[in-house]
Formats: structure tokens, sequence, C-alpha cells
């Protein structure tokens, strides 16, 4: 039995970066994990996909290469065994990194599974047998997990999520992604550069469900380019065991059925809060419909010193999102003067190709929340340096206040749209309008030139773009 | 053409406001939302602005004058054209986007996203009679709201304005009015739900030529029910700014509402301080609040500050961290409120403002005794009650004339020292509601008896709660008696923004040497504490010693009297 100032159960994003704040703010804190530091976006998402992501870039370059004059003599040859293991070497450095940082706040990490058994008071089931933990504050970061389908539950191995395809060590030669979401793109596209023959099957008229959809039809248009095949408004109905693999059954909206055979399934459709056998009753907090913990500006339950952040509070499922809440959690749990969760501008990142970036409202967000707006657009087919790239496939779209010209949201369907993003994030956050957008000098050659011009454009005015006054 | 302009409903409870300062004369021009006059109520200090173009023809009060809510502030004349029509016809009582004080200041920040087209614009409204009426947007970051109550079933025929349901979000409960008459058609969301804003609320029906969507922005109206929505940790809050929510669409809140414009660091800073940043005006591109608005608004109204009144925090420094009960069933918890934490906030202000330090000195009062023993009969004799306090009081006014420094105030913003050529000393009362600081205003122009009577009627008024809220500002040095229950000495709190604060103790028979003899005498302690940025020590133990001075040689207070 052991009494810290704050419990933390989960040391993902959330919460291995409360944990450091507190611990700088000079609280004795004790993280409880099950033994991932740095959670599913360090071990088995964010990290490990882009790892993956820009070795099949890197193999997607060499097949292009002879296109501008570099010629190799046959097609690259992937070791696969050796590209999962670069990855998970680069996992476990950062892990330990999160580990030595949280060592540098003296936080204690405490190995297994946490259960709340009262207000202040957690049992942990460590190794070593149950060990209790009581705490003034408890803060509960335990993410999300993916859910399956019926007919198509996760076997770890052939039937999986994105954890179980990080794993694999054999490039499988077809795989059938059910779910055109973030991870089902994300993964399928990955795949797909390595020489998959990748099917993707969305539920909805479009991939990428909830995002713009004149970004999306960018990625769309690329993964056809690419020989994936896409079903939309389809659903998979049936996975049989045929040969080595699966076939699987697709139906479409009329009825019309397809079996595709594969080696492997993905199944990306959505995901469930961790909220199930954590005690969280025996504390008094209470859970929404869907599982999730509701709570305030201040990240706080309906228990006040219980305070949750991340994936277990609801979408949108970032790690941004979950590190900013740790922030707000760990300054309002340590009395710092003004903390409040008043985040205006929170960006979204997919790693599609072209990537996806949004931040603020989208074209139709904007309209439903009654604004008239103005629209500025600028492609990157007009920029000198996406052309200098190879990378002349997107777009700058800029929803602005028709009145006002306050910035309300913008969208980038481009290569580097994930680091261009982040200027729309500040503008917005600093209430900026599209004119300081344009007005702001921007470097060239550059990608982030496209955004001054979309700005420009809210005002029919783009430089490069024949379409403007 | 004339147009009467009345005195807004400027928040909740607030039934009248005494103005401050003209900022138009007669026969000046003024733009629509230009601030016209300070109004100041016990809640805070608001700018009005004008609610037409025009040129004011007459103004109805003078600086000074209390004006109740509905009374005619102003008479502007108007150039028929130019005036629009449904703010020259609306009803005087007044006019709705006008009406918020603060929150038009700028005119671009009335552009600014907060005006919601949304709900009445959209297309819907045209299809086939029927309406959809979506949640408005109801305040800064507020995205979406639980339905607490309908007010209204299908089938029922509504009002344009009548409430239609109560809406509670983490900032306050709200009635959402309906847009427009008609007849309702189906509600969508049920009680208990949560709604997004935006979304559709309810369907209405058209209802006989009403088919052009209203004017006006649904203008959301903070019901008073208290801080229900809140956390303990709030619960100090109701939201006091709230107009009073008679289902009318001609109250208008007082604060702005949609988001503020300002950066993350201006927000943090403006919660930090306790403002509200609905309320301050901001003078930066299209209406941003930077942070020399803050220091501004935290210049120009003190008394709003710390309020931070319809969010509900309390002044940030001991931030929103929760008190755990720590024996539930053996304790109570009382709303903070009124008085108590006005005194909290003002205390809290000035501990963190300036810099005190307390000096100690003994006074042998032996002939102040005397003297007032002798007056006292004289006193008497014309119904007056004559304590030591009128000779204190004098003797510090006629110190402070001595030693101006300790008759100032600091406006940190502006790098001034304020000297004041007027002697308003406050006389700290304890009363059953807490702490109140009267003022004798022109203490310098007055007698001892006339203090004296003065003194005596604060106080019984004080203690009844019956003293104007004039009766208790504008003091420039405060005097508190703290000795008359006990104690040795007291280290007092400086009356903020004040930079001095004089505490009194018990006169008591004590040894003194006298001629090399040990005698009884009548010694009393007095203390003072003063603000080390303005006042060095050297200065504060002179300005004792004058005061000293007069105390134990009473004769010399006739030099003074005028």
């Amino acid at each position: 039995m052991h009494s810290t100032d704050v419990a933390i159960i989960g040391a993902g994003p959330g919460g291995y970066v409360a944990a450091i704040r507190l611990g700088q703010l000079g609280k004795k804190v004790t993280i409880i994990d099950r033994g991932y530091p740095g959670g599913v976006c360090l071990n088995w998402g964010c990290i490990p996909s882009k790892a993956l992501i820009h070795a099949a870039d890197v193999v997607d370059e060499i097949k292009n290469a002879s296109s501008i004059g570099i010629n190799i003599s046959g097609e690259p040859q992937i070791d696969f065994a050796k590209m999962i293991a670069w990855k998970d070497d680069v996992v476990k450095k950062l892990a330990g990194g999160v580990r030595q940082l949280l060592e540098g706040q003296k936080v204690q990490w405490l190995e297994g599974e946490a259960r709340l058994s009262g207000a202040h008071r957690i049992e942990v089931r460590t190794a070593n047998g149950v060990e209790t933990v009581e705490a003034q504050s408890i803060l509960v970061a335990t993410g999300a997990h993916p859910i399956d389908i019926p007919g198509f539950e996760f076997d770890g191995e052939n039937v999986v999520h994105s954890r179980g395809a990080l794993a694999w060590q054999k490039l499988p030669k077809s795989l059938v992604v059910i779910g055109g979401g973030v991870i089902g793109v994300e993964m399928g596209t990955l795949f797909a550069k390595l020489g998959t023959e990748v099917t993707i099957v969305e539920l909805m008229d479009q991939i990428l469900p909830g995002t713009d959809p004149e970004l999306t039809k960018v990625v769309q248009r690329g993964l056809k380019k690419r020989k994936v095949a896409l079903h939309l408004e389809s659903k998979a109905t049936k996975l049989e065991k045929r040969g080595g693999g699966y076939a699987v059954t697709i139906e479409n909206k009329k009825g019309k059925t397809e079996v595709v055979e594969c080696e492997k399934v993905l199944v990306g459709v959505g995901f469930r809060p961790n909220t199930k056998d954590l005690g969280l009753e025996s504390a008094g907090v209470k859970l929404d419909e869907r599982g999730f913990i509701p709570v305030d500006k201040y990240q706080r339950t309906n228990v006040s010193h219980i305070y949750a952040i991340g994936d277990v509070i609801g979408p949108p499922f970032l790690a941004h999102k979950a590190s900013k809440e740790g922030l707000i959690a760990a300054g309002v749990i340590a009395a710092e003067a003004g903390v409040e969760n008043d985040v205006r501008a929170m960006p979204a990142v997919i790693f599609s190709d072209p990537e996806i970036a949004t931040v603020g409202l989208s074209e139709e967000e904007a309209k439903k929340a009654g604004h008239e707006i103005r629209i500025g657009r600028f492609s990157m087919q007009a920029s000198g340096r996406a052309m200098t790239m190879q990378s002349t496939d997107g777009m700058v779209k800029i929803i602005a206040d028709a009145k006002s010209d306050l910035l309300l949201g913008v969208g980038i369907v481009a290569r580097g749209a994930s680091d261009l993003i982040s200027e729309a994030a500040l503008a917005i956050e600093m209430g900026a309008a599209a004119e300081d957008l344009a007005l702001t000098v921007h470097p060239h050659p550059t990608l982030s030139e496209t955004i001054m011009e979309a700005a420009e454009a809210v005002a029919d005015r783009a430089i490069h773009s024949l379409s403007s006054h | 053409m004339a147009l009467e302009f009345r005195l807004p409903d400027i928040g909740e409870g607030v039934a009248e406001g005494e103005i401050v300062k003209w900022l138009v004369s007669e026969g000046d021009s003024v733009q629509e939302d230009q601030p016209i006059v300070e109004i100041m109520t016990d809640k805070a200090t608001v700018e009005i602005p004008s609610p037409v173009s025009g040129v004011v023809k007459e103004r109805k009060h003078a600086e000074g004058a209390v004006v109740p809510v509905d009374d005619v502030l102003v008479v502007f004349e108007t150039d028929d054209a130019a005036a629009p029509a449904p703010k020259a016809s609306a009803p005087p009582a007044a006019p709705k986007a006008q009406a918020a004080p603060k929150a038009a200041a700028t005119p671009k920040a009335a552009a600014a996203p907060k005006t919601p087209p949304a709900p009445q614009t959209a297309p819907a409204a045209a299809n086939g009679g029927s309406f959809e009426f979506r949640l408005p947007d109801i305040g800064e970051g507020v995205a979406e709201g639980e339905v607490v109550k309908w007010l209204v079933s299908a089938g029922d025929t509504v009002q344009e304005d009548q409430p239609l349901v109560e809406i509670m979000t983490d900032k306050a409960t709200v009635e959402i009015p309906s847009p427009r008459a008609g007849k309702i058609q189906e509600l969508r969301v049920e009680a208990g739900q949560t709604v997004p804003v935006g979304d559709v609320l309810v369907v209405l029906s058209g209802s006989s030529g009403a088919s052009q969507p209203t004017p006006a922005g649904v203008v959301a109206e903070p019901v008073a029910v208290g801080a229900t929505a809140a956390p303990v940790a709030r619960s100090t809050s109701a939201p006091v700014t709230a107009p009073s929510g008679n289902g009318s669409s001609v109250a208008a809140p007082v604060r702005r509402a949609g988001k503020v414009l300002a950066t993350p660091a201006t927000r943090k800073l403006a919660r930090e301080l306790g403002i509200d940043l609905q309320l301050v005006p901001g003078t930066g591109p299209r209406g941003r609040v930077t942070k020399d608005d803050l220091d501004r608004f935290q210049r120009r109204s003190p008394s709003a500050v710390g309020m931070m009144a319809p969010t509900g925090t309390a002044p940030a420094r001991p931030a929103p961290q929760p008190l755990a009960a720590v024996e539930p069933e053996r304790e109570e918890r009382v709303p903070f409120r009124g008085i108590r934490r006005k005194i909290a906030e003002s205390m809290t202000r000035s501990m963190y403002t300036a810099v005190h330090f307390t000096y100690v000195d003994e006074v042998d009062v032996s002939r102040l005794v005397d003297a007032r023993s002798q007056a006292k009969s004289i006193a008497a004799e014309q119904g007056v009650n004559l304590t030591y306090l009128p000779y204190i009081v004098k003797a510090t006014v006629a110190a402070l004339k001595k030693f101006p420094i300790v008759n100032t105030s600091l406006d940190e913003a502006a790098g001034e020292l304020i000297y004041k050529h007027y002697y308003h000393i406050g006389i700290a009362a304890d009363t059953p509601g807490g702490l109140v600081v009267p003022v004798i205003k022109n203490a310098d122009q007055k007698s001892l008896l006339e203090i004296a009577s003065e003194v005596t009627d604060l106080a019984t008024r004080a203690r009844d709660g019956k003293l104007q809220v004039d009766e208790m500002r504008g003091g420039t040095f405060t005097i508190t008696n703290a000795g008359n229950i006990g104690g040795l000495f007291a280290t007092p709190v400086i009356n903020f923004p004040e930079v001095a604060i004089m505490g009194v103790h018990q006169i008591k028979d004590r040894p003194v040497i006298r001629d090399g003899q040990i005698v009884p005498g009548k010694i009393m302690y007095l203390s003072i504490s003063l603000d080390h940025r303005i006042v060095d020590g050297a200065v504060g133990a002179r300005f004792m010693n004058e005061v000293i001075a007069y105390l134990e040689q009473p004769d010399r207070l006739l030099l003074e009297m005028r």
C-alpha cells in the first residue's frame, strides 16, 4: 500500500504527459500501466505506422525514380522482417525516452492492471500480487480499444487491427481492409505501396467519412491510381477460410455480392472506451451511454477529484488532444491559475497519400453553425515547390467568415499537410483573419506558400491562380 | 427625428446605475456603438454605446446622478432617412443590439461571428412553411447544451420570443425563445439529451405571414436559475450579470455573445485576473481583446474585476481546485456570496497588489482624554455623541496635508500617481454582514461635531445595511477602529487602491515616565499599514509622528481648524 498525490491510470500520450507536468509542478505521481509507456500511439499506432509509411514512401520513390532520370535495375527488394525490426527499434527508443522523462520527474512507475476500489483507492494487479494505491486525485487515461464485427473477430494474426498488422513478419500478398476510415486508409495505402493487393470496403459513399469530401476525393483518386480496389457503400458480410487465406463476401447497397480472396484481413471500424472493469462505479464516476467518461472544462468527471483525458472521454481520438487534456488536468490538479480547456483549434491529421490535415470547422460544419462563409482554394499544381517534389496532387482550402473574414477552418490535402497545418491552428487559436495569413510573408519556394495563396483567394486575389480577379 | 434612449437592463438584479462620466456632450455627433456614458452599478462599471448614429440633443442626467433602469438617459436627434426603422421604432425599453453596453463598444466587435445568422436564415425556413429551429450559438466556447425542460409541447401555438426550452450549458441555464410565431410541429430532442450547437431543436410550422426570417439574432437569455450546472468549485457564482429573462426579446445580454477574439495567452491572463473577457471592449483589429485592453478594463472597472460573473469562476488565484469534504456529514456548504465574497475579493486584490508594511507606535493621549471629556458634555447638549474618532480623523487629515504622498493612488497602467486634493476618510465598520467602509467626504471641511454626528449616522446605517453605494465610495485613506474589542495592535490590510490604512487601538492606563517619574498615563497604540511601492518607511514614520503630535497635543488641532 502506498499513498500518492496523484495516481494516473494509463501511460499513453495523455497520461505520461500529465505525469511529467505534475512532476514539474511538485506533485508526487504514480503512473499505472500494463507496461507500454507511450500507449497505443507509441506502441501500435501513430509512431510504428508512420515508420512503415515512411519505408513504403521510400519504396515508392525508388519505383518512380526513373521518371527524373535515376535508373535502378530491377525492383527494390523488400526485407519486411528487417523493416519491422527497424520500426520496433524506433518504438523501443522512444518508449525508453518516455520512461527516462518520467524518472526525471520522479514519477513512480507501477506496472499492472488498475481497478478503482473506492473514491481514492486503486487496486493494482501486478506480477508480484495486488498493490493498493491511495491517491488524493486520480486521472483516468485508459484510452480506447478497436472493435471488431461479428464474423470478423480479431485473432491477432490473420484478422487484425493495426496492432496485429504492424507485427506481421511477412508481407501479405493480399489484404482486405474493412473500414475506410483513418486506420483503414493509412494501413491500406502503406501495404499497397509495399506491393500488397489491397481491397478497402467502406459503408459510406466516401472514404474517411466525416472529412470534407473535397479533400478525400484527392486521396480516393490516389488509391485508385495505386490499383487499390475501393468498395464504397458496401459492407463485408461473410468471412470464410479458403486455401491458405480467406474469402470475404462484400455486398454493395444494391445487394449485389462479390467475393474477394485474400491472405489477411484488417478491421478498422471504430473504437470503444476502456472503461469496463476499471471499478469506476465504486468511485461513483458516471459514464455516458456509450461508455465514455464525460468531463467538464477542467477535465473533471462528476467526481471532483477524479479527472479523465484522451480517448476515454470520447472522440476525436487524437494523441495530441489527449496530451493537451493531460496538461490541463495537471494544471488544475496542481491548482495553477487560469487553467481550463478552451482550445479553439484542434488539428487532425491523416497520413494518407497525399496527407490530409484539417483544423477548425469544415465547410459543412461552418454552414451548419450558421456562418456565411467565403472559401479560398489553392491547388498544389500551381505550387513551384510541389512540382519540384513531384507532389502536385492536392489543395489548400480556407474557410473564412464572410463578414468578419475571421478564419473558421483550414483543410489541406497535400504532401506535407501534416506539417503545414500547425500554421493554421496557430492562426485560428490567435483569432486571425484570412487576411492575416495573406499578409504574412511565406518563404519561397515552400509548400507553405499555398496557405498564403489560398488566404488571398478568400478575397479572390491569389497571385498564382488564373481563376482569381 | 428625436429618439429617447433609456438606460437598458444591464444585468441581473441591477435596478439602477450611477453616471460616472459622460463621454459625449450635447451637440456632439455620435456614431452607432460609440460609447456615450460610463455607468457604474454595484456589479461593474460599463460603457453604454449609442444605439444610433446622430446628434446628442440632450443629456438627461448629470454626472453622479443615479438613474433607474428604463429612465431616459439621453435624447438623440437622428436623421430620419438614416435611422433604421426597427431601431427607431423599437420599444424604448432597450433596443436590442444597442442595449449591450460594453459588448458593442467597438463596431467591429459587433460584427464578429457572434450574431448568429444561423437558425433564422437557414434555407429550411422557406421550406413549405415549416421551419427547423436549431440551437443557436449561446456563448463563448459553448458547443452544446443539455435540454433541461421543454416549455412547450407538440401542437402548441407559440408567439415569437415565447420561451421554448430551457437549455443548460456549462456556463448557465438559458431559455431559448422562439424565433417566430407558429405551431410546434415536432420536438426533435428530449429532455435530458445533449444537443450540439446547430442541431435542430424543434420544427415549427409556418404561421400566417411569418415566412420571413426574423431579423434579429435570437438572443439567448440566461435565466437566473443559479449555478445549477456549475460544480462545487464554481458554486460561488451564479450567472451574475445575466439579464432578466422575462421571455421578451427586448432584454439583451450585457456580455457579448459568441467567442471573444483574443490570443490564448490573453484568455489565460483574463482567467487569472478573474475578468470575464466578454465584458471587455476590444480595441484590436476586428474587436480583438488585447492584454492592454485587459489592463485598461481592470483599471477602469475594478469592481468588475474578479467577479468573472457569468462564467462564474471565482478570482482565479486559488485556481478551481475543489476542496474535498473531509467529513461531509459534519460539514455544511453555504454559498460564498454577497458582502463576504466582495470582501474576499478586495482583500485578495489588496494583498496581491500593494506591498504592505506596518508600523506601530504608542500615543500618550492623556490630554486628548481631558479635552474630549470637556467637549463631550457640550456635544451632548447638541445631541451629538463625541467619541475620539473625530479627533483622530482631524489629526489624520492634518497629517495627510503635510504628507500628500499618503493621500494618493497609483494608476499602474498609466504609470501615474494620483495626488488627491481632497480628504475622504473611510471608517471601517464592523457590521453583522461583514466589514463595510463608509466614507466621510471632505473631512477637512467639517468640524469635530459634524464629523461626530456623521460617524454616528453612518455607523448606524451600516449596521442596518442601509448605506448607499455612494457613501462607501471614493475614500482616500481609511481608519479602522481595531482596538475597541481588545488586543495590543493589529496589522490592517490596505483598502486598495488607497495607499494607507491606520489602525486605532484601545486607550489603556499604562505607566509612562514623565519628568523622571513613573506615572499613570492614557496610552493608545496606533498602527499604520502602507503600500511600500509608494510610501517609504521613513516617510510613513514621519507621517505617524505628525498624527501622534496632534493627538498628544490636541490644542494644535485648533490651529488646523478652519
